[in-house]
């Protein structure tokens, strides 16, 4: 049997629930399942039926909430056919125009069957708030690094963070909508009014803005994903990257990090400038191993790349032990015993070597050695 | 404590129980009783069941049957009684209309 699943309105839009339901009997869907996110239906005929939601009372604990076998078995007798349900919400339906009683003819009455999912609103609100707070407080104290962790995110996915805000905020505006929903609801229903199943355009055109929102900063993250390409260093493709190759380091090419046997790679995101990865390690004969990682970043600006260098400085491994220093070729330097930060016009690159050595000093030696090297390179390049 | 007057649909609902129903025999009984005036929709005869359930006026008569009958209770009967009194009270006190012509 032919099944569909097919996203629902949300708890709170009861009159879009069951518009939401008619239209797909109308188009030959039957309702079978309500999820938490997905509603699931099974092909039939096409039908006119009327859909009418019936909330269950909350016991106050999250979770499925059954409707009295007594009441569905009255609305049954009265036409209404149970369908299925979900949390709080049941659904019943009835042929449209079949002359079967509303479930609800006194608005007073039926405004009580609100304070469950209006009491379930109110808690995912002030989850929601909670979670946000905790989140901003911790990039306010600069928690870990978060601020630092977050230029660099920026940086090397632009539109990542945008996307985490514009979801974190539909949320946030989600749960407060729903909240301020339902209390206008009960308040206009606990004064005689009927039940308010118009749609609600304002609510509609804000969703939409943020999934607009969210599409083009996944857009932007697909567009990096497919145009990152592969440089290999054997062919002499090593962009503004170092290569262990330079610094007298020859020998049989380990599989881990680098894939692939033979070569070294240099992977390359674009960005405004471009973001080149490196990561190669070499076996010696005698079983010592040598390692070079790097993260070299080209941007729009010298200043933003001296903007960048303290930051890429701050989020290091070992970010206690960098200590500033000069290299000829080099505008700014930091260097500790494993890792440095150069910074030269609108390069900036954050490097990590592991050689074998005897002491701190001689493996600081090497590191110096290959800012040296590094330098020369980004001249010769310019 | 003094008995509140009761709503106009939790007085029906209470006058068609003094024969025990199920639910649906209730809204037809009702609609019979006040002569078609007063017709109540399943969600609202719901309510007022739950409700009258709740304060121990009425009661599930048959758990275990298919069609779950409502009935009165002692409680529901002698709150009947003082609501009917109550009632008779006002429509005695409205005979002032009367002799005064209006």
């Amino acid at each position: 049997m032919k099944r569909l699943y097919r996203p629902h309105p949300n708890d709170w839009d009861i009159g879009g629930m069951e518009r939401f339901y008619a239209r797909m009997a109308r188009r030959g869907w039957q309702l079978e399942k309500r999820g938490a996110l997905f509603s699931r239906f099974v092909r039939k005929e096409p039908e006119e039926v009327c859909y009418r939601v019936e909330l269950a009372s909350s016991s106050g604990n999250f979770g499925e909430v059954q409707l009295p076998p007594e009441q569905i078995q009255l609305y049954e007798e009265c036409g209404w056919q149970y369908v299925t349900g979900r949390g709080l919400v049941h659904l019943f339906r009835a042929p449209a125009g079949s002359g079967e009683p509303e479930l609800y003819d006194d608005p007073r009455q039926q405004a009580d069957t609100l304070l469950g999912l209006r009491r379930e609103a109110r808690h995912q609100l002030i989850g929601a708030c909670i979670q946000t707070a905790v989140y901003l407080l911790l990039v306010c104290l600069n928690w870990g690094n978060r601020t630092a962790d977050m230029q660099i995110t920026c940086l090397q996915a632009p539109t990542l963070v945008p996307l985490a805000i514009v979801l974190m905020a539909s949320l946030l505006a989600g749960a407060l909508h729903q909240v301020i929903s339902l209390r206008r609801q009960y308040r206009r229903m606990r004064l005689g009014q009927p039940l308010d199943r118009r749609p609600q355009w304002g609510w509609r055109t804000i969703q939409v803005g943020f999934w607009a929102a969210a599409a083009v900063c996944v857009a932007f993250l697909l567009w990096q994903a497919t145009g990152s390409r592969t440089l290999v260093p054997g062919a002499g493709q090593v962009g503004p990257c170092l290569v262990l190759e330079q610094l007298g380091e020859e020998g049989e090419l380990t599989s881990l990090p680098v894939r692939g046997n033979s070569e070294s790679v240099i992977r390359m995101t674009p960005l405004p400038g471009g973001r080149w990865w490196h990561g190669q390690e070499v076996r010696e004969l005698g079983s010592s191993q040598v390692s070079l990682f790097q993260d070299v970043y080209e941007l729009s600006s010298p200043q933003a790349a001296a903007k960048l260098g303290p930051v890429l400085a701050q989020t290091a491994t070992f970010a206690w032990g960098l200590e500033p220093v000069e290299v000829d070729g080099l505008d700014w330097v930091v260097c500790g015993v494993l890792e440095a930060v150069a910074v030269r016009g609108n390069r900036a690159a954050y490097i990590t070597l592991l050689v074998p050595a005897e002491n701190d000093a001689e493996q600081r030696a090497t590191l110096m050695q290959a800012l040296t090297v590094l330098a020369q390179q980004w001249q010769d390049l310019a | 404590m003094e008995q509140q007057p009761m709503t106009e649909a939790m007085y029906y609902v209470l006058l068609a129980l003094l024969r025990p129903l199920h639910g649906y025999g209730l809204m037809q009984r009702i609609s019979q009783l006040s002569g078609g005036r007063l017709t109540m929709s399943p969600g609202t005869l719901y309510g007022i069941l739950s409700r009258l359930q709740r304060e121990g006026l009425i009661r599930l008569e048959d758990q275990d049957a298919r069609r779950k009958t409502y009935a009165l209770t002692e409680e529901g009967k002698a709150a009947l009684r003082t609501e009917y009194a109550r009632l008779c009270r006002l429509v005695e006190d409205g005979a002032l209309l009367k002799e005064e012509g209006l």
